[in-house]
């Protein structure tokens, strides 16, 4: 389970969060929606505790806040840490090494799945590899909580299928799941909920299927209209 | 899967697992693929296949076996009612479509031609 509370970050004078508050629980999986620049990759940021939100913040899972919430939480964003002649055997022996967690039987399992080449130099990896690779060493971890920024970003169609199926296919029934994307459309039949951003407010946290029944609108269309009507009703 | 956008997702899953029993992809008496299976297979959340199969547990056509998973009915007569009642929906769907343009003359015959189009659907 997430709890967020009363979550504010401001940066060089810039608020970028302002209060929000929402709590999700474990099993279940929730799309982060919100136009480029509303906060979506600090809210990840801040919820791994990669940076520190303003005083009286809470950030909690499983009841758990501070430090200690790293272990929690399952969040890969990037490989730049890695060295120019690191290969993928390289990182996945790191993450082993890094994290108790780790689940090696399920790492070599996705590697399969997403024909991932463990002796390629991550340097030479196309941008849909590195998708591939971030999301399978994210999803490998045995936590509680999982954080996945964008993970369709810069990649194919079938690359993006496959990188759905690993999710549904491997992520722990009882995970908590927050999944950032511009892909609504694809991404509704797969989430259980959506939490919209704007302005550095949550515009919405709502059930997908209950946006379908009570509303009679698709995710998108549900995503659009509340924009607008925040807009006064200006696109 | 396409779904279309004005409909639950889990009421357009169940509509399709329907049509695998109907057409017998899925047999009477025998096992469908797990929840997760169906998930990867169709690319929806585990809770919304779920979802589904209450609805065909609710209507009689799934049977859940505790710890072995879900079964196809094995009552034909499940199959046959939800057969007609598909085909009463459907001819219902047709009628309302038409019925606005059509004489009260031609109404015996558009019920017939409504039932004929649905019989050419079915394989």
């Amino acid at each position: 389970m997430l709890q967020v509370n009363n979550l504010h970050y401001t940066k060089s004078r810039h608020v970028i969060l302002r209060g929000l508050s929402f709590t999700i629980p474990e099993n279940r999986t929730v799309a982060l929606l919100g136009e480029n620049g509303v906060g979506k990759t600090t809210l990840m940021r801040l919820i791994a505790g990669l940076i520190e939100p303003n005083p009286h913040s809470d950030i909690m899972i499983d009841g758990v806040m501070g430090a200690t919430i790293k272990s929690k939480l399952s969040y890969v964003s990037t490989l730049s840490w890695t060295n120019n002649y690191d290969r993928v055997s390289d990182v996945v022996a790191y993450f082993k090494m890094g994290y108790p967690d780790f689940n090696e039987d399920r790492m070599e399992e996705l590697i399969k799945f997403m024909r991932i080449d463990r002796s390629r130099r991550i340097a030479k990896l196309s941008t849909g590899m590195i998708e591939k690779l971030l999301i399978a060493l994210t999803i490998s971890r045995d936590t509680s909580v999982y954080l996945l920024d964008e993970p369709f970003g810069g990649v194919d169609v079938l690359a993006r299928k496959k990188i759905m199926q690993s999710l549904l296919h491997w992520l722990p029934e009882d995970a908590t799941v927050l999944v950032s994307t511009h892909y609504i459309q694809e991404i509704e039949s797969l989430v259980d909920d959506a939490l919209i951003l704007k302005d550095g407010r949550l515009l919405a946290y709502q059930s997908v299927e209950n946006i379908r029944q009570t509303e009679g609108l698709s995710l998108e269309q549900y995503y659009t209209q509340l924009y607008i009507e925040d807009n006064g009703g200006r696109e | 899967m396409e779904f279309s956008s004005n409909q639950p997702i889990y009421l357009q899953v169940a509509t399709w697992l329907e049509q695998q029993i109907m057409e017998g992809t899925y047999q009477a008496g025998r096992k469908i693929p797990g929840v997760r299976d169906l998930a990867v297979t169709l690319i929806v959340s585990t809770r919304t296949v779920q979802n589904a199969i209450n609805q065909l547990v609710e209507n009689g056509l799934v049977v859940t076996k505790r710890g072995q998973g879900n079964f196809v009915t094995e009552d034909p007569t499940k199959i046959s009612i939800i057969k007609a009642d598909k085909k009463i929906d459907m001819t219902k769907q047709y009628i309302d479509n038409v019925i606005h343009v059509a004489q009260v003359n031609e109404i015996p015959e558009l019920v017939a031609h409504a039932i004929a189009k649905y019989e050419e659907t079915q394989p």
